[in-house]
């Protein structure tokens, strides 16, 4: 299973660390432009805005040293520079709706919430190995084991070990990104 | 509003979707999803698998590590230019010891050949680009690539030129090719379009048009020649500006730190636009817009001193030695180096052959004994005669 994105990495990026700034593309950059694209953006757009708040991240030294705070300055600085580019781009009557919701509080949260729940599965299922995430997938869109088995000519057994192996792979991953105890054990 | 943690929230949903979730995280969940209806409508389109599909997708269109490169090369980049500086003042201060070395005894020496040779490791450029594909890979085109086994049917890499011929590629996919100081290539597009791109320089286009528009984006200088189709505008867009033409010659020059846009158009007409108004350019305008107000200025120009360098030349006419520099430093991938801010102001007149030795036209600069040139390794320092 390839690296978490932890706090010690953000410590780590606060050194200017090269393979600390290389997973916080791979765990951020895609994410961070879909979130920018919701809010209206193109997707050229989208992808220069968030270059431009990495190229910040990397000659900034004082970065939010717990996780969730982390993320929500990303998610913070990602709707900022969006406002910020519909209004100098007057494209703001285009955009009413989107502007006047992307300004409310709640909205910001809910918006947080739908985006990063996608995110995680999408780097979970990311890291999986092909055979185990194709089976995963199916199973996420609520396929029984023996449709999967069927479908993909594959034994039921072989069908349901792998289900258990993203379901440990899943487990783990929880574990390290929650510090809530006892969760799903 | 921030009753509770939202990635607590994200962990619950998330559990719930994979079926790993405990009593503990459902419980959780069902409190969250009471307190209010936005709730469980977030939570009710997170279960549709179609929005998983687009989220899936829509990734995939935003690739992480490509990005990663670029911003490498970016931050490489300001390192070098800091260092350069560092070394720059280092030089300066050397040279100050040689010169008072040599003033020292009485200097009554022949005067050698001004321009120091000691090595001349500048070289022309070649043709030279990266091709990249939507998933992320990257090709590497010179004058030896013909077909590579990564390029689908239907696109050919000739000497210097990227063809892509009419075929039933893939619809709105969309290829970038860059190509760095010291490059240049040829591409020909879909339509029947010929683009020949400049050093630094970067065109992000469609495999295969679509019927309404044809429309490409470019960083830095490009000089188009555009195949004609009344029914499918073609639409070039450099940083906020959107140049429109049926069919047409012109040249784009549109490099980010220039801080203004050049369109100079040979034959036809284009419209050029950007927040602050348009207008239309007829053959021998060049329309100049100012990256930070985008106002748009037009004058009557030479243009071959503007598109030049696609046939491969460099003409200039009374041009700063400032700009003549800088223009060749891309295409010789060098460093100037300046004793003297004045000395950028001297303006020259020239012309030099692409693929000629750099040193020569050098000489010829010195000849008119205003300047003196010293080439060290990639980087030429520039001095009062």
């Amino acid at each position: 299973m390839s690296a978490e994105f932890t706090e010690y990495h953000i410590q780590l990026l606060g050194e200017g660390d090269s393979n600390a700034y290389r997973l916080l593309y791979k765990h951020f950059f895609s994410a961070l432009c879909i979130f920018a694209r919701k809010l209206g953006l193109s997707k050229e757009e989208s992808e220069d805005i968030v270059q431009e708040i990495f190229c910040h991240i990397y000659h900034e030294k004082l970065l939010p040293n717990h996780l969730s705070a982390f993320k929500t300055y990303l998610y913070a600085a990602v709707r900022n520079r969006c406002l910020n580019h519909i209004r100098d781009t007057q494209r703001r009557k285009n955009n009413e709706q989107i502007y006047n919701d992307t300004l409310s509080e709640n909205n910001f949260w809910d918006q947080i919430i739908a985006n990063e729940v996608y995110r995680e599965l999408q780097l979970l299922l990311n890291e999986l190995p092909p055979q185990c995430r194709n089976i995963f997938q199916r199973s996420l869109n609520g396929d029984t084991s023996e449709k999967i088995a069927a479908d993909l000519n594959l034994s039921v057994e072989t069908v349901k070990t792998q289900r258990k192996k993203a379901k440990k792979l899943l487990r783990e991953k929880y574990r390290t990104l929650y510090d809530i105890f006892g969760i799903m054990l | 509003m921030k009753t509770e943690d939202p990635y607590r929230i994200v962990s619950y949903i998330l559990a719930k979707l994979t079926a790993t979730s405990s009593p503990a995280d459902e419980a959780q969940l069902e409190k969250w999803l009471q307190e209010s209806e936005t709730h469980r409508e977030i939570f009710n389109k997170l279960l549709q698998k179609e929005n998983f599909e687009q989220y899936q997708s829509m990734f995939e269109e935003h690739p992480d590590e490509y990005h990663y490169l670029q911003m490498q090369k970016h931050i490489k980049k300001e390192k070098r230019i800091r260092l350069f500086k560092r070394v720059g003042y280092a030089a300066a201060i050397l040279i100050l010891f040689v010169f008072s070395a040599l003033l020292w005894p009485q200097s009554t020496q022949e005067e050698p050949s001004r321009i120091s040779d000691t090595s001349t490791s500048i070289r022309p450029g070649s043709p030279f680009a990266i091709l990249t594909l939507p998933g992320g890979t990257t090709i590497q085109l010179d004058s030896t690539t013909r077909r590579s086994p990564i390029l689908q049917t239907g696109i050919i890499s000739q000497q210097d030129t990227l063809v892509y011929q009419r075929s039933n590629n893939v619809k709105g996919e969309y290829h970038t090719l860059f190509i760095p100081r010291g490059g240049e290539y040829i591409l020909k597009l879909s339509d029947g379009t010929k683009i020949w791109l400049n050093a630094e320089s970067e065109l992000k286009y469609p495999v295969q048009f679509e019927a309404t528009q044809r429309k490409v984006y470019l960083k830095g200088e490009a000089y188009f020649e555009v195949a004609k189709n009344e029914h499918s505008p073609f639409i070039v867009i450099t940083g906020e500006q959107t140049t429109t033409v049926l069919g047409t010659s012109f040249n784009l020059r549109a490099y980010p730190e220039e801080a203004q846009i050049l369109t100079t158009l040979e034959k036809g007409s284009v419209q050029i636009s950007t927040s602050q108004g348009n207008t239309i350019l007829k053959p021998g305008e060049q329309a100049r817009t100012l990256s930070n107000s985008q106002t748009i200025e037009k004058t009557q120009v030479n243009t071959s001193l503007y598109t030049a360098w696609h046939l491969g030349k460099y003409i200039f006419i009374d041009q700063p030695l400032e700009e003549i520099l800088h223009t060749l430093a891309r295409w010789y991938n060098m460093n100037i180096w300046y004793d003297h801010p004045d000395l950028k102001k001297i303006q020259f007149t020239g012309e030099l052959r692409k693929y000629d030795d750099i040193q020569e036209f050098l000489e010829k600069i010195e000849h008119l004994e205003k300047v003196h040139f010293q080439i060290q390794d990639q980087t030429v320092s520039v001095f009062r005669y």
